[in-house]
């Protein structure tokens, strides 16, 4: 059984769910893998969910909790975000485990991803439980800043523990389950 | 998508300038901070209406502050005496503000300048 639904999926300008009620998610966060059913979800509309505050001209921030980001036990977040002030902002989930990698480079997100990733589904994140994201930011511009602010949107789940019968079926490849990565890659879970 | 960066637009009250100097500058536009909103708000100029009620050829300063805190966000515009100025998004720079709207001109005479300024309340 396949769904129509999975991570940084670029819809017609929007942000799809990752996945509906009823539907088996499996949350990998570090070196765990949290295999759950979908019971319950909603949207989150776009709303500023952290302001870095002022950054002189060529500082970079110091890196900030994003605790608005947080939720209950049993629940994930799908998130897809932009800076709405002229920074390049660099996400950490978790905290000290950058995102957006490459081997040399931490790739930042600045406010001309509007225009080139318009439905910014290359920015798409998850958050598990209360594990949320840091973000950095670099005042690249030769002028002082007074805000930061950064802006996201998706979906809220909640979630409940499938039984052993089911996770085996979900390995064994007879089930269907979507794969969700909520923290930076740190080894095979 | 693209006005994913634009703000809501929003237009000022006529507010009337009736003394002169940078520590008469009068409030044109408030930014909002309600206790409990969600956010921070910031402020970009997008039209403004300069009317000189006989108040004689002078400038007029837009910025934000009152006093010595006064810091223009455009440079002075020039006003005719009984004139209206109409200035436009294509006039005027993109300086984006983290705090209320003042104004204030340099002479009266004895007139005084009605103001209304449009903005991109953005956040």
């Amino acid at each position: 059984m396949g769904y129509d639904l999975f991570p940084h999926k670029s819809g017609n300008g929007g942000v799809e769910p990752i996945a509906l009620i009823g539907h088996n998610v499996c949350v990998k966060y570090s070196n765990d893998n949290h295999y759950r059913r979908v019971i319950w979800f909603e949207p989150i509309p776009p709303f500023q969910f952290l302001d870095i505050g002022a950054i002189n001209a060529g500082i970079t921030s110091n890196r900030i909790q994003a605790e608005n980001l947080q939720l209950w036990r049993n629940e994930f977040a799908q998130i897809r975000w932009y800076p709405l002030d002229t920074a390049q902002v660099r996400l950490f989930l978790p905290s000290a485990d950058g995102r957006y990698n490459l081997k040399n480079t931490q790739v930042p997100i600045d406010p001309t991803i509007v225009d080139r990733d318009p439905c910014l589904h290359l920015t798409e994140f998850f958050v598990w439980e209360d594990r949320n994201p840091a973000f950095e930011a670099i005042n690249y511009t030769a002028v002082n800043i007074t805000t930061c602010r950064l802006v996201g949107m998706g979906y809220r789940y909640v979630t409940e523990s499938l039984p052993e019968t089911d996770i085996s079926k979900i390995k064994a490849g007879t089930l269907q389950c979507t794969n969700i990565v909520a923290s930076g890659f740190s080894g095979k879970p | 998508m693209k006005v994913l960066n634009h703000g809501k637009r929003r237009a000022g009250a006529v507010t009337n300038l009736a003394a002169a100097g940078v520590a008469a500058a009068v409030a044109i536009f408030t930014r909002s901070t309600a206790g409990g909103m969600v956010g921070t708000k910031t402020l970009k100029i997008k039209r403004l209406k300069i009317r000189n009620n006989g108040a004689g050829n002078t400038w007029v300063h837009i910025g934000t502050g009152t006093g010595g805190t006064f810091v223009d966000a455009v440079p002075a515009l020039y006003s005719i005496s009984n004139t209206t100025d109409d200035y436009q998004e294509f006039d005027l720079p993109e300086v984006e503000l983290n705090a209320t709207i003042t104004a204030y001109p340099e002479a009266v005479g004895t007139g005084s300048f009605d103001v209304q300024v449009e903005v991109d309340e953005i956040g």
